[in-house]
């Protein structure tokens, strides 16, 4: 039997002493999904598009603005203009799906059918946003999504949005699924390092995660934010991709200095970084389990496995966009600044 | 037909191609394997895991030379109890063709996932299931206990983003062929202790109760 539900939210509960707990079951979750899709049925294109060579510094943030303020009518479903081929004008029902991977986000990411009036049906990923700012969260990771596409990385594509009529009820963002995805936190990497040579395609997973990630970094002001395993995907071909764009920045204004691409570059490198180092079963901070419990070299591990090719890869896109200097700059601190995270951990992990 | 797939060396295209007039020109694009993070493919039974392009999306299907009588009415005995992800597509010229999901991937690699939910294909779960797995397989015959032996890693796959009554978990294609007997359910239940300690470790280790429930479910029916 479900505890009492909180009158002013659909999803925080009573506990029996009368706390307000976010009840965190999978079931309850979509079922709150599935009233607001019976409430917001009715389906509104979302119109605006986003103007990557404006010259403003967030053009995703810029989206936002305008869809606020010129297309946002009510609460409701928003579908993505290239989700139009696939649909009619009401959504009748959502189907979930079983699923291994992608279970590991904060959010409590669910996967399943969108079902249309005509019968057509849609597989997504849906990600629920209920810690404040509910809508404008929804609405960035949309935007940003769309924005990587454009710039030329591939990433899931956006369906759309579903947007709550106040903080105390979730919004969510809606991404097309592929039956083919799993992410690299349900890989399990014991036994990869130190003997990486006995691995090849994981290292080759490894040499595509750094090239893409030099790519994101290199153009104009742009990190992921998130940067973790559980954000990182495979296709049945290997290919590796990105996603969970919600924090991200993407922008292809050029940083200003050094200084400014170097915070770009080391919050995601670092977080990248935790990842190797942290247990798979973590409580806090969640990783691949790369390192954990190996007495070889961390750090030239992080380096042959990721950083260097990361590097090499920096450094010919600097050759391409005429900044060597600024990015040299940048990668002494970030190497170093990285070296030094990566001793700290290793000391830690010894304690 | 679309799925009456023979394959064969196309030098044209540099790599496998196919004579099926409703798949694509061999040329654009081929045929590839499928990338190891999911691949099925298995050097001991001569299987082949392969993705087929087409304009209605990408096919997969496994590929392996035909099994002799015994070990096929094996197998149609595991298709009819629903033990074998996919379905089979293709039986000629020796060769055995099976279409299978993009989502299956082989266990061997598969990280320890311990997320509760009603969707959510946690450890428990998964280990019950190999447990119902490998004891239907056992009773798939009257009279022998049947094990697959070694390499249990790759001959069972996920399936992952299940419909309602899809199974998100099965024995792969050409399985058949690294089946034998053993005497008793006690001997099978041994082995696979021994097999899915070396594949899974401690992942094993702490989630056998369930491997076990799954296994001894079967046995009070």
């Amino acid at each position: 039997m479900l505890p009492a539900k909180c009158p002013d939210s659909e999803n925080v509960w009573l506990s029996n002493s009368g706390e307000r707990v976010v009840d965190e079951k999978e079931q309850i979750r979509i079922q709150v999904f599935k009233d607001a899709l019976i409430r917001y049925s009715l389906v509104t294109t979302i119109g605006v598009d986003l103007e990557m060579d404006s010259g403003l510094p967030n053009p995703p943030a810029n989206a936002v603005k305008v869809f606020n303020s010129y297309e946002k009518k009510a609460p409701g479903l928003y579908l993505d203009k290239s989700a139009e081929t696939y649909s009619s004008s009401k959504i009748t029902e959502f189907l979930p799906r079983v699923a291994r991977g992608g279970k590991n986000s904060a959010h409590g990411t669910f996967f399943g059918d969108l079902v249309f009036d005509d019968g057509q049906q849609i597989a997504v990923a849906v990600k629920s946003y209920q810690y404040g700012s509910n809508n404008e969260s929804a609405l960035m990771e949309y935007f940003n999504t769309k924005a990587v596409n454009k710039i030329g990385l591939y990433t899931l594509q956006s369906v759309g949005v579903l947007l709550s009529p106040n903080d105390s009820k979730p919004a969510y963002f809606i991404t097309e699924l592929i039956d083919s995805l799993t992410t690299l936190d349900t890989i399990n990497w014991s036994g990869f390092f130190p003997n990486t040579d006995a691995n090849p395609e994981m290292v080759q997973i490894w040499s595509q995660v750094a090239r893409k990630l030099a790519f994101l970094h290199s153009l104009g002001s742009s990190m992921h934010c998130d940067f973790a395993g559980r954000n990182i995907a495979l296709n049945e071909d290997d290919y590796v991709f990105f996603i969970d764009w919600e924090k991200s920045h993407i922008s292809r204004l050029a940083a200003r200095d050094s200084e400014v691409s170097y915070n770009f570059s080391y919050t995601d490198l670092a977080m990248l970084m935790e990842s190797f180092v942290h247990l798979p079963n973590a409580k806090f901070k969640a990783g691949l389990g790369i390192f954990c419990g190996k007495d070889d070299d961390w750090w030239q591990g992080f380096r042959d496995i990721f950083l260097d090719e990361y590097i090499d890869t920096r450094n010919r896109f600097a050759e391409t966009n005429k900044n060597q200097t600024q990015v040299t700059e940048e990668l002494i601190a970030l190497e170093a600044s990285l070296q030094k995270d990566m001793e700290f951990a290793r000391q830690s992990s010894q304690i | 037909m679309l799925y009456n797939i023979r394959m064969f060396n196309n030098a044209l295209s540099g790599g496998q191609g196919h004579r099926s007039p409703n798949l694509p020109d061999h040329n654009s694009p081929i045929e590839r394997n499928t990338g190891r993070r999911y691949n099925l493919s298995n050097a001991d039974i001569g299987s082949v895991d392969r993705i087929i392009p087409h304009p209605s999306g990408n096919v997969r299907v496994i590929e392996y030379p035909a099994p002799n009588k015994l070990r096929t009415t094996m197998r149609d005995s595991m298709i009819n109890k629903k033990l074998i992800i996919g379905s089979q597509i293709d039986d000629t010229d020796g060769l055995q063709t099976f279409r299978i999901p993009l989502s299956a991937r082989p266990i061997a690699y598969e990280a320890s996932q311990t997320k509760s939910g009603e969707y959510t294909y946690n450890d428990s779960k998964m280990f019950y299931d190999l447990g119902v797995l490998f004891r239907s397989l056992a009773r798939a015959a009257e009279k022998d206990v049947y094990v697959v032996k070694e390499g249990i890693g790759m001959l069972v796959a996920i399936v992952d983003f299940t419909k309602e009554g899809e199974l998100p978990l099965g024995f792969v294609p050409g399985v058949e062929k690294a089946v034998y007997p053993l005497h008793t359910v006690d001997d099978a239940l041994a082995h696979y202790d021994y097999q899915l300690a070396s594949v899974f470790g401690e992942l094993y280790i702490q989630t056998k109760d369930s491997f076990l429930a799954g296994f001894g479910k079967i046995s009070e029916e």
